[in-house]
């Protein structure tokens, strides 16, 4: 499934991610490609919203990771919305729910 | 002819992950798993193949097999195998962590380096040949939940 990803900016300092598709080897490019713009923000809040992922892969972690990072580095939030049941276990399974802020997954 | 068994030959690139991913589901289908196993063992075989293509085949479109068969044993029960054979050069293992997967906090977070951990957390047993010209590996599953999961 082909990966759709649309950012919205709300202000300077906030931006929602909407991301839809899987999110594997193959796609997982476009995500890092439409966010890493937002990491040059030197502060405020990205939401990516995930209810449009059933599968996602190390690779697609690994690009949230480094929103994690930024996050980290700027005092900022980065919180992963609405992941689906496969998607959240995964995260389950790599021991990270407790590391993201998550907002109304479906596990 | 094996009705569960299949196979694949392909020059192994980033685009045929789905490809293998199809496989994986019919069988997976076919074996009754759940919607959660399912994409685990999806994405156990999607990490390995990754592995692959990026660190062995530095993505260069090299030959690879694949085979995926649904083994069925005396009571019915089902395990599934995935069998790669790449011809990338031979991977030393000894330093891969298999271990369980350790919780980690903000501060220690880097990317990259989950997809072996998340294999050998979801797969049964993971193992690899050295071959002369190559690596053999085999991935087997065995479904948690067996009852009521007989092929009839």
């Amino acid at each position: 499934m082909k990966l759709d990803v649309k950012v919205e900016k709300i202000s300077d300092c906030e931006a929602w991610v909407r991301v839809k598709g899987d999110v594997n080897i193959q796609s997982s490019p476009v995500l890092r490609a439409k966010l890493k713009p937002l990491f040059e923000q030197k502060k405020g809040e990205i939401h990516i919203d995930l209810s449009g992922v059933s599968f996602m892969d190390s690779s697609g972690i690994a690009t949230l990771v480094e929103g994690l990072q930024w996050a980290r580095n700027t005092n900022g939030r980065f919180v992963l919305h609405d992941l689906q049941e496969t998607v959240n276990d995964i995260f389950v399974l790599a021991k990270l729910d407790a590391v993201f802020e998550m907002v109304g997954s479906q596990a | 002819m094996n009705m569960n068994k299949l196979s694949l030959q392909l020059h192994a690139t980033c685009d045929c992950v789905l490809v293998l991913r199809s496989m994986v589901n019919v069988l997976c289908a076919r074996s009754k798993l759940s919607a959660i196993e399912q994409n685990r063992v999806g994405l156990a075989v999607d990490e390995l193949y990754a592995n692959i293509v990026r660190h062995g085949y530095q993505g260069q479109p090299k030959p690879l097999i694949f085979e995926a068969d649904m083994l069925v044993e005396g009571h019915g029960e089902v395990s599934l195998k995935f069998t790669f054979r790449d011809y990338a050069p031979v991977v030393d293992i000894s330093g891969w962590d298999c271990g369980d997967i350790e919780p980690c906090c903000a501060e220690n977070m880097t990317p990259g380096g989950l997809g072996i951990p998340l294999i050998h957390a979801i797969m049964d047993e993971v193992k690899h040949e050295a071959m002369e010209d190559g690596n053999l590996w085999v991935l087997l599953y065995r479904p948690k939940k067996n009852e009521g999961r007989k092929i009839l």
